[in-house]
């Protein structure tokens, strides 16, 4: 196992030089490159010549991308071209609420999916388990800013049980335990619309698996004990069969940070999503380029993260 | 002669087993009926619809009918901001969103093929080097590549089926890899090398046949997929752009919490179009796959 972790660990050396080249290529093929926003028509060729000299942006692409490296590794991710701000200081400040908003729709998929699936899944073929499979289709189905706009139009407008959009009032005054209340009235639509469709996979995922390990020999053997229904499933076969559950940790969190840049549009919610929406109205590519950066690396991370925690849970598997 | 044609004879489609275990499926049946219909109403848009999906209605007074209701109007649906009418638009729109799923689906899949069947035949260092470009393009969310490359690109149609053909393909090719990995230690494949075929005929005629299947429900699995993705950049306004109308644009032009609350017939009906495509696509996709594994048992 720690071999395996060692091999996965040097795996994402090439990896993470691959995803700054992709970044960066990509950020190249931007028409005009990243002067477009800054000049307008009546600029002379020759400031124009002059600012590409300044910015380097007259050198070879390797050279470019060699010293734009260097200064990425010294933490140093450039500055939007439409305020002047540090990139990296504008993602530090939205990436908690996305963290907050992603965190809490990676909860509500496991904790609301997991205890889906094994009901379908012990209530096989009946008309519950009819329903949730259906369910589940709709859930990977429905487009998620479609679902949030449902929300936001049946419980803010009509049954006003929720604020219709935001982040809450910071200036907020009262305990700690009311400001947290306040702050989940804000949190709940969004983070449900978010995780429908993880909820659905999870579920799914679950009953499959579920079925699967229900049908195997100890389960057998622990009913021929006599033991009730519930302890065989509950004791015996929920922990084997939520093994392949695992992967699903991983499959989600791009799934979550790229649906994060929808939901945050459809809530107004503070975050790197609404921060990339607004960059991508003012075609300012150094934040999206900042962000396409982050993004991929939170991602590897989970991933890494997922991989490992299944090596470890699940001894059989051998690398 | 005649007996290569008799065994090349297709079989008819609706006495095979793979067809009686899709028929059992009942929600991929309702799938295939509803997207027969909504094909049918794409390709007959301009028979069905009432009005011109890009001229506002005008009253009999010469005002532009704008925002107005399905009553108010004395249409289908009602209208939408600039006056036009929302089921005509709808009407049009599907031709464009499912447009853009199947181009978009034909290109990933192909490009799945491609680097999957290299990556699984030949191994060793082509192996290497495109297991780890899918194990990069997989750390890039894909609807977060597709929104940023759409926005670096500029916006059209054509641009965005390229980019979402282009950013969906590792998970075939992922999985043509494997089934290739598979087949291609089977005895035929061997026989076959022993014969002295080339490696380009043994991929396209013995080995890729035996995993098209599978590709075919992945591929419809990803068309749902394709349609979303495109839904969901239209909505951020960097996917197909104004006047022609897609569904997600149309639901981009009800973003504002006005339109939201006092205007529903404008982002409903686009909406429950996009919901119903995917659905019955995905709900196809399903049945297609218990159709194909025969082993499987229900």
């Amino acid at each position: 196992m720690k071999k395996y972790i060692r091999h996965r660990l040097i795996q994402v050396i090439p990896i993470v030089f691959g995803i700054t080249i992709l970044t960066y290529l990509i950020m190249k093929l931007a028409p005009g490159g990243p002067l477009a926003n800054m000049v307008n028509p009546r600029t002379s060729i020759e400031s124009i010549n002059r600012a590409k000299e300044a910015l380097g942006l007259d050198k070879p692409i390797l050279v470019q991308y060699v010293s734009w490296m260097g200064q990425i590794f010294q933490g140093n991710f450039g500055y939007s071209t439409f305020s002047g701000q540090p990139v990296l200081q504008m993602i530090g400040d939205r990436l908690g609420a996305t963290l907050l908003l992603t965190g809490t729709a990676f909860l509500f998929s496991f904790l609301v999916g997991i205890p889906l699936g094994v009901y379908s899944a012990t209530h096989k073929y009946t008309p519950g388990d009819y329903g949730l499979t259906i369910f589940s289709f709709v859930g990977i189905s429905i487009p998620s800013f479609f679902f949030g706009m449902t929300l936001i139009y049946v419980f803010a407008m009509q049954l006003k049980w929720f604020p219709t959009s935001g982040f809450g009032n910071t200036a907020f005054s009262g305990s700690d335990l009311q400001w947290f209340f306040d702050k989940l009235r804000y949190l709940v639509m969004p983070a449900l619309a978010l995780a429908l469709a993880n909820i659905a996979t999870v579920m799914r995922f679950t009953r499959s698996s579920m079925i699967e390990t229900l049908s195997q020999d100890y389960i057998r053997t622990a009913q021929s004990k006599g033991l009730t229904k519930r302890a065989v499933i509950y004791r015996h076969a929920l922990k084997n069969s939520l093994i392949p559950v695992i992967t699903i940790f991983g499959l989600s969190i791009p799934t979550l940070f790229g649906g994060a840049y929808i939901i945050e549009k459809v809530f107004s919610w503070p975050g790197i999503g609404q921060l990339g929406v607004e960059a991508i109205g003012n075609r300012d590519y150094a934040v999206l380029m900042g962000l396409t950066l982050i993004t991929a690396i939170l991602v590897l991370v989970g991933n890494l993260i997922s991989d490992i925690l299944y090596s470890v849970v699940d001894p059989r598997i051998k690398y | 002669m005649d007996m290569t044609f008799e065994t090349r004879r297709r079989r008819n489609l609706f006495r095979t087993d793979g067809w009686k275990r899709f028929r059992k499926n009942k929600l991929a049946l309702f799938g295939l009926a509803v997207i027969l219909l909504m094909v049918l109403m794409a390709v007959f848009a301009p028979f069905i619809a009432s009005h011109d999906p890009y001229e506002s209605i005008k009253s009999q007074a010469g005002l532009i009918l704008k925002n107005k209701s399905p009553a108010d109007s004395g249409t289908l649906l009602g209208t939408d901001s600039l006056g036009r009418d929302v089921f005509s638009r709808v009407l049009y729109a599907a031709r464009i969103s499912m447009s853009v799923g199947l181009v978009a689906v034909g290109i990933s899949t192909a490009v799945g093929i491609l680097l999957g069947s290299l990556a699984g035949y030949f191994g060793k260092w082509v192996d290497t080097v495109i297991m780890r470009l899918v194990d990069v393009v997989y750390c890039f969310p894909v609807l977060f590549l597709v929104i940023i490359i759409s926005t670096v690109l500029k916006p059209s149609i054509y641009n965005v089926m390229l980019v979402i053909g282009l950013c969906n393909w590792t998970g075939t090719a992922r999985f043509v890899r494997g089934e290739i990995l598979r087949v291609r230690e089977l005895d035929y494949v061997t026989a076959s090398e022993s014969l002295g075929a080339r490696d380009s005929r043994i991929i396209l005629n013995h080995i890729l046949p035996n995993v098209m299947a599978p590709i075919l429900v992945e591929a419809t699995l990803q068309m749902a997929h394709a349609i979303l993705t495109e839904a969901a950049l239209s909505y951020l306004g960097v996917g197909v752009q104004m006047p022609t109308a897609s569904w997600g644009n149309m639901l981009f032009g009800a973003s504002n919490l006005s339109t939201l609350t006092l205007r529903p017939w404008q982002w409903v009906p686009p909406g429950i179009c996009i919901l119903m495509a995917v659905l019955s696509i995905n709900f196809i996709g399903d049945g297609l796959r218990d159709a194909f594994d025969a082993r499987q048992k229900k």
